[in-house]
């Protein structure tokens, strides 16, 4: 909508009580860029309205700021919390397995029987040499 | 914005799985050989309360002059924070060695065990991490001189 003198006037009185909306502004704005608002009397608030926009611009960047802040937040305290449950995930779970020859075996007994051997000989191997020569002697097959 | 989100979370649960594992230089030789050419047993939670032990992990393969040399090198880079450190020795060469370490709780304690064999010039080694609040005592108490079946 194209402003007119009169419409200027109207706008002029509604922007220093606040009372216009964004659009309304904007017309008013581009009312005082054209070349029908490069008048001198329109100078005082065009003085105005170019120092409320500095000050909206500085109030924007600190707003954008905290959001910043505060979204960084957020990531970290998930990023805690899902640590906190991996960690807690890892410490529960039971295993039982035996690599054998490449053939994965879950049989708890099996399993166990290696575990027993395994520390049965390192357990016994620090006894000396002569215990160390039956170990040679009853080798195991690999 | 949301896949880069969903991406570092699934990093840190893989970060949070290798924080809690252990970290000694010896814990190399599990991930050496394929496991076709080794024998490995992991075993966690309740079926090592008997033992008063949580985590359990061996390992044993045939190993040339090589691969011994560096087991031996990285046991006595482990061994710099070792609170015991027990070794044996035939005719120059480690054949035992078992070293205990402080938990990452109280009472709780880390063990790296050690065996090497020679049967018929080759070499085998065992390598043993285990980890939980039992003390040697109690280890030499139920496996010394138990017969290996």
């Amino acid at each position: 909508m194209k402003m007119n003198m009169k419409d200027y006037k109207e706008y002029a009185d509604l922007y220093f009580e606040g009372m216009l909306a964004d659009s309304e502004e904007q017309e008013l704005k581009d009312f005082l860029a054209s070349a029908e608002g490069v008048s001198k009397e329109y100078d005082e608030l065009r003085a105005v309205m170019g120092f409320f926009a500095v000050g909206r611009g500085l109030a924007d960047r600190k707003k954008r700021a905290y959001s910043i802040y505060s979204r960084i937040a957020a990531v970290a305290a998930c990023l805690v919390t899902l640590l906190g449950i991996g960690l807690g995930i890892y410490n529960r779970k039971n295993v039982c397995v035996t690599f054998y020859k490449g053939a994965k075996i879950t049989d708890k007994e099996v399993v166990m029987n290696d575990v027993e051997s395994t520390l049965a000989e390192l357990m016994s191997s620090d006894a000396g040499i002569y215990d160390q020569l039956s170990d040679f002697f009853n080798t195991e097959e690999e | 914005m949301r896949k880069i989100f969903i991406c570092i979370a699934f990093s840190f649960l893989g970060l949070a799985s290798a924080i809690a594992q252990e970290s000694f230089k010896t814990d190399s030789v599990f991930n050496w050989h394929p496991r076709s050419q080794v024998t490995m047993s992991v075993v966690k939670g309740k079926e090592l309360k008997a033992y008063n032990l949580e985590y359990f992990k061996s390992i044993r393969f045939k190993a040339t002059d090589e691969e011994i040399a560096h087991v031996l090198r990285w046991l006595e880079e482990d061994s710099a924070t070792a609170i015991d450190d027990e070794k044996v020795s035939t005719d120059g060469h480690l054949v035992y060695r078992l070293m205990r370490f402080s938990g990452k709780k109280p009472s709780h304690y880390q063990y790296i065990g050690f065996q090497q064999k020679r049967i018929n010039s080759e070499g085998y080694l065992t390598v043993v991490y285990m980890r939980g609040e039992a003390v040697p005592g109690d280890l030499n108490k139920i496996f010394k001189h138990r017969k290996v079946k």
